[in-house]
């Protein structure tokens, strides 16, 4: 009842930036990814970029690599036909978990890499000094 | 004196009703679901005392071996997704109380997906509604 490997990866970014940072991560693997929010039930799918706004408050999230994968996850689940068309996202406190078929496949390795070494510079947790500021 | 009324008021009121407000409260209680497909559901809810079984969770081998709950309830958006199963594998449930003996999974899914590391027995008195999981949902609904 259980399928899916699951990636947990340390990082010092707030969950907004987080999420943002995956999402911009994927849209480069995937240019037509389609991003849906998991804990809403409307089954709405939005395109990465393009000026859409992402909720402010999505902490989970299903990419799909395109709108077309996007309807067969609805109608089917995680069939083995559709292993590596979807990448689950979960943004926690200090650590980002990314759920995929399998992490040995092209694309999963690519964003898992490209996550890794994104999150642990940690460059969207430094604090901007506010200008005026004393040195 | 209003809660010893509304009290009162259950106690009094036709058996359904009684049936009722027990099923609810049951519902709270619930905190572990097993989700399986028609051939699994049969065998497991033909026994007295519900045995789920151990076993290893499909290739890649990452997740331990074991027998998977979760706390997402029947009613769950995106239930197969967030369990990445088929739908096929979340036709049917089991609910049973949770005594807080299972471990949770490695990162975000963790706060909702439990094992088992061996075969998982749950007695009469901890079983709760069982089934399948879109006409459970439905009847939730009226």
């Amino acid at each position: 009842m259980i399928g899916g490997v699951d990636i947990v990866i340390p990082t010092g970014a707030d969950r907004r930036n987080a999420m943002v940072v995956s999402l911009r991560l994927i849209k480069r693997i995937w240019p037509d990814a389609v991003v849906e929010d998991a804990d809403s039930d409307s089954g709405d799918k939005t395109a990465i970029g393009g000026g859409a706004l992402i909720p402010e408050m999505m902490t989970d999230a299903f990419v799909y690599q395109n709108s077309e994968m996007a309807l067969k996850w609805d109608e089917l689940g995680a069939e083995p036909e559709l292993a590596d068309t979807m990448i689950h996202i979960l943004v926690r406190n200090e650590e980002v978990t990314v759920v995929v078929d399998d992490p040995e496949l092209e694309s999963a390795q690519k964003f898992i890499s490209g996550m890794r070494s994104a999150l642990r510079m940690n460059i969207f947790a430094m604090a901007t000094p506010h200008r005026g500021a004393a040195a | 004196m209003e809660i010893f009324q509304i009290r009162v008021a259950l106690y009094e009121s036709a058996e359904d009703n009684k049936l009722y407000v027990t099923n609810r409260i049951m519902m709270r209680i619930m905190q572990q679901f097993h989700y399986t497909n028609d051939k699994a559901y049969k065998a497991i809810s033909s026994q007295l005392t519900w045995m789920f079984k151990a076993s290893q969770p499909p290739r890649p081998r990452v997740h331990p071996f074991g027998a998977y709950f979760t706390d997402l309830s029947i009613e769950t958006p995106n239930l197969a997704k967030k369990l990445r199963v088929p739908k096929s594998k979340i036709e049917y449930f089991f609910a049973f109380e949770d005594i807080g003996d299972l471990a949770s999974i490695e990162g975000g899914r963790g706060e909702h997906i439990f094992y088992s590391p061996d075969d998982y027995q749950v007695v009469k008195n901890r079983q709760g509604p069982h089934g399948e999981r879109i006409h459970a949902v439905m009847e939730k609904e009226q």
